[in-house]
């Protein structure tokens, strides 16, 4: 009687000894981004109890944004994306970011699900920056919604609109993002200025559910939207969807006789060219589906005639800024479309 | 004269072109508010402020659809608008309305 007893005690004990040894190592083993200080211990108890490959350091660019420092930022993206192909794991150091913008947060969150679906398995992990500011931004935004962290998720005082996602027309978040304006801005009733913000979102996710999938394929891409009021006293509004991109969309869309009108190669065109041409309507009217392809036009120009500021559209491997008509050709390849965009809050509105 | 306001009648946030976009679609408005209306009254006044904004998608379904079932002519007889928030946005639906195929 004694021995079995003690027997269940041992059994106990090892049990006890072992859930302990599994819970240090699924804890060893998750993907994070934390705060850097405690970061610090994580990765000594990493490195002592963990035998995968050393995790390769990547450093954040200074200026972490697509609008203002479109190179730099997805030279980094690209090295993620090559390190996630050869399954070797990363380290995000983002410790020494001095600016960072909501169109790459974003655009971070659709590359890591976009490796978290090629490559299950992968590690991606990574710390906070110093700069308040930016250490805010990725906090409040509610990009740690989309990784694994101990860091709060939630901050129901933030002072962001925090990302939505979807895949359908949702014009109720369209008008959340108004209600966020008019709060910030201190009007009460729709202007000019709000309402065009609504449509430019209407249409971003129209654009999604309608042209983003791969032709035939039958795949539903994503959108992702966020706003954020700075002190400056302008919103950043930035949308971005996980399609193939206007100039793929154009390239695989528009029917052989008109590819040739408008001089359209595989590569004889570049894409800030071929977004340029879709923004002035030229697709629409050469096709015979007319009811169609109103949405970039419309865009376009209520940037003209600035009811919209700052927009730029980022796609495969174009940049158009269509406000100061600073358009080029892109050395890495965008995944998706983005579509960014300021109001500057006025004394008279 | 059928008075039709898009934002009480309907909805302050339209949404996209079909229903599958999405809710508060073009198609929607039209089969539900639009066609009905249309086919019961000699004449429509629609009211288009109140919205919080107007995707093309919706405006060119719900009139430029309208348009493809009754014909160009006898929309443009039979519906007038009304907006005093945005009045650019009567031209652009006439354009819709008359290149409607």
């Amino acid at each position: 009687m004694i021995k079995v007893k003690d027997n269940e005690k041992q059994k106990n004990i090892a049990l006890k000894r072992y859930e302990h040894e599994l819970k240090r190592k699924n804890k060893i083993y998750q993907p994070y981004f934390n705060d850097g200080i405690q970061q610090k211990e994580f990765v000594k108890q990493s490195a002592k109890y963990s035998k995968r490959p050393k995790r390769h350091k990547i450093p954040m660019p200074d200026n972490f944004s697509l609008v203002d420092n479109i190179e730099s930022t997805l030279k980094f993206f690209d090295d993620l994306l090559t390190h996630a192909s050869k399954h070797i794991p990363v380290f995000i150091d983002s410790r020494n970011v001095k600016k960072m913008t909501p169109d790459a947060i974003l655009y971070f969150i659709l590359i890591i699900e976009e490796v978290r679906s090629k490559y299950s398995q992968y590690s991606i992990s990574g710390n906070s920056p110093k700069d308040k500011l930016c250490r805010k931004l990725l906090h409040e935004s509610g990009f740690l919604n989309y990784v694994r962290s101990y860091l709060s998720k939630y901050n129901e005082d933030t002072d962001i609109f925090t990302i939505r996602d979807g895949i359908n027309t949702e014009s109720t978040i369209a008008q959340d993002v108004l209600k966020y304006v008019r709060k910030n801005i201190g009007i009460n009733k729709p202007t000019l200025e709000t309402k065009a913000i609504f449509t430019v979102i209407i249409e971003g996710m129209a654009n999604t559910h309608n042209h983003a999938g791969e032709k035939g394929s039958g795949d539903r891409k994503k959108w992702y939207l966020m706003a954020y009021y700075s002190e400056i006293g302008e919103i950043h509004f930035v949308f971005l969807d996980s399609g193939v991109g206007i100039p793929k969309t154009i390239r695989q869309d528009f029917s052989e006789k008109v590819r040739i009108k408008l001089a359209i190669r595989e590569e004889g065109v570049m894409d800030h060219q071929l977004i340029m041409s879709a923004l002035a309507g030229e697709f629409r009217t050469q096709t015979n589906e007319k009811k169609r392809g109103k949405g970039l036009p419309k865009i376009n120009d209520l940037a003209k005639d600035e009811k919209i500021k700052d927009l730029v559209i980022i796609s495969n491997k174009g940049y158009v800024n269509a406000s100061n008509g600073i358009n080029h050709k892109l050395e890495g390849k965008f995944h998706g479309t983005l579509l960014s965009w300021k109001m500057v809050k006025r004394n008279e509105t | 004269m059928k008075s039709i306001s898009i934002a009480d009648d309907f909805s302050e946030a339209p949404g996209a072109r079909y229903y599958e976009d999405g809710p508060f679609s073009g198609q929607e408005f039209r089969e539900k508010i639009l066609n009905p209306a249309f086919e019961n009254n000699d004449k429509i006044k629609i009211l288009l402020d109140g919205t919080e904004g107007y995707a093309t998608s919706f405006l060119e379904e719900s009139f430029g659809g309208l348009s493809r079932i009754f014909g160009k002519e006898d929309v443009l007889k039979k519906i007038s608008f009304i907006s005093l928030e945005d009045p650019t946005l009567i031209d652009e639906i006439i354009q819709y309305i008359e290149e409607a195929k």
